[in-house]
């Protein structure tokens, strides 16, 4: 299956070969749509509707770009629909509007050696927090625990879980520092 | 910037934040450069942080969910690894419902009239790798590396039943229709629970392990009776059973009922839980177990081929627990710096052996 598709070809592929796209797609595109969304399971969602839909239009959509811009595409759109309809205000999402970022599709995110070393700072980061703030980042990111559950489980008071946080994401902030900045100077260009 | 101006831009990009916080962190972002700059990070940070377990975002998963919701939309289309009877011979008709006579021996299996749509799923999961799956009925599985799991298309309204041939993790959704398993020799029947059953036909041992709830164990356990026995599994036991390790034997389904050598149930203390359900976040413990055992693990879970130099290595026991470990050779690393143990790997095929300082010592 040819990914760039030229303008005139009717876009077409057997379960197999979808099953390929499914795969190599869903975890870039959720956490696209997490992007605008800040919710993984409605992230998660989304991700799959929009590789469901593609799978509806075989044999009848023709596509000019690609299949990944497509789908980029399909997910921004199913992500600001949710945000209209659910009168969702989000800063960030606000703020990619204003500056006109949202025409672009984030080269990093298909960049498999970006996100290797990514992945590797992130997890070097986390893994060199002091060990409490890492087990109360960890309930917050991955547990979906509210911070006063995460006081109670802890038997800390919820103050102190705010400030694990805030200081976790701080230092990750820090330890990403560059590479964000190089994000933010890419897109902004 | 003030400290508890970055808590409160924290709380609001973690999704912390009550209406009142909401407001005030908007007003903050919105009033300086520096505030603006320091939320877009945050929430960059935060939604990166992902990456630290990028498997909780599993397109597995999410793949079995799309082909539960395709197939049941279209079940016309069923070209999505699905077997199609309609489009076999009568033979294959014949061969297949033999085959399911062995697998489904129930009467889950006689439900079927000829001619109705019957159709199974086949899961198979290769060595190497572990998938995580949601069946029909929300109950979730996770398939542990080189096993098979099967289950009727009707899944679900009359009967909740799988074929196991390799080891899989239940959580079993609720529901009125029974769970069952089937493998070769035994039935496990669900009680409502989550539990682990470890059911390779090439291995000399079965082993079901349960975590919540109870289940039942149904098959002969031994040879003075030709009736199956029933076995209560109940939380945090399990249930064992070992065939002898007659060399000669290659595969479970030449095993005679002469050869159990020993069936027991044994309470678990929390810490050895693990030792069960750790593949399934990737964690392998062996807690003195044989070679013979920890080879045919490694195997399947590396995809690799283990040979002992010295066929008495197989009773040798080790202890010890990797997590994450993604490659072979890091394992066996780690086995070698703990044990009087060498290895050399050609390939797929790695050879254990006595290391030579030992051999030197007259070991």
């Amino acid at each position: 299956m040819d990914d760039n598709t030229s303008a005139t070809n009717i876009w077409n592929v057997d379960s197999k070969e979808f099953e390929v796209v499914f795969k190599a797609h869903f975890v870039k595109l959720t956490l696209y749509a997490n992007k605008f969304i800040n919710d993984i399971d409605i992230s998660k969602e989304i991700a799959s509707d929009s590789l469901t839909s593609l799978w509806e239009k075989r044999g009848t959509l023709s596509i000019t770009t690609s299949i990944t811009a497509y789908l980029y595409k399909m997910v921004q759109n199913k992500c600001m629909n949710h945000i209209k309809h659910q009168r969702i205000e989000n800063e960030y999402v606000d703020y990619m509007i204003r500056n006109k970022l949202l025409d672009e599709i984030p080269g990093h995110d298909t960049n498999p050696y970006y996100e290797k070393e990514l992945a590797e700072q992130i997890r070097q980061a986390i893994d060199t927090l002091p060990e409490k703030c890492k087990l109360v980042f960890e309930m917050s990111r991955f547990e979906y625990l509210k911070n006063k559950e995460i006081a109670e489980r802890l038997n800390i008071s919820q103050n102190t879980v705010e400030r694990h946080i805030t200081i976790a994401l701080e230092k990750l902030r820090k330890s990403l520092g560059y590479t964000i900045g190089i994000i933010l100077s890419l897109i902004m260009q | 910037m003030k400290e508890i101006d970055k808590v409160l831009i924290t709380k609001y990009v973690t999704r912390q934040a009550n209406e009142e916080e909401i407001a005030m962190a908007k007003h903050i972002i919105g009033s300086s450069k520096v505030h603006e700059e320091f939320y877009l990070q945050i929430y960059e940070t935060w939604q990166r942080s992902i990456y630290y377990k990028i498997g909780f975002i599993d397109s597995e998963e999410a793949y079995s969910e799309f082909l539960r919701k395709a197939i049941h939309k279209n079940p016309g289309n069923g070209s999505l690894s699905l077997i199609n009877l309609r489009n076999l011979s009568i033979a294959a008709i014949l061969l297949i419902f033999c085959a399911f006579a062995i697998y489904f021996n129930s009467s889950v299996f006689l439900n079927y009239k000829q001619g109705s749509e019957l159709t199974f799923t086949e899961i198979k999961v290769p060595k190497g790798i572990v998938r995580k799956l949601v069946l029909p009925d929300g109950t979730k599985v996770s398939v542990n590396a080189g096993s098979i799991i099967k289950y009727n298309n009707d899944f679900g309204k009359t009967s909740r039943a799988v074929y196991l041939n390799g080891e899989a993790y239940f959580d079993i959704a609720k529901g009125d229709v029974p769970f069952i398993v089937n493998t070769d020799n035994y039935t496990i029947r669900d009680i409502g629970t989550v539990f682990n059953v470890k059911a390779y036909s090439d291995d000399l041992s079965f082993e079901t392990m349960v975590i919540e709830g109870e289940v039942q164990i149904e098959g002969k356990l031994n040879i003075d009776s030709d009736n199956a026995q029933k076995v209560s599994v109940k939380k945090q036991q399990v249930f064992k059973l070992n065939y002898a390790s007659d060399d000669k034997v290659e595969n479970l389904s030449d095993i005679q009922l002469s050869d159990i050598v020993e069936v027991k149930v044994q309470k678990l203390s929390p810490s050895q839980l693990e030792e069960y359900t750790g593949w399934t976040e990737d964690l392998l413990v062996f807690d003195g177990k044989s070679f013979q055992e920890i080879i045919k693990i490694i195997e399947r879970r590396y995809d690799v081929e283990i040979v002992l130099e010295d066929t008495n290595l197989k009773n040798y026991e080790y202890s010890g627990s990797f997590r994450n470990i993604n490659d072979v050779e890091k394992a066996l690393k780690i086995m070698k710096e703990t044990t009087d143990l060498d290895y050399e790997k050609n390939g797929r095929v790695i050879t254990i052996r006595h290391s030579d300082n030992l051999k030197d010592k007259g070991l």
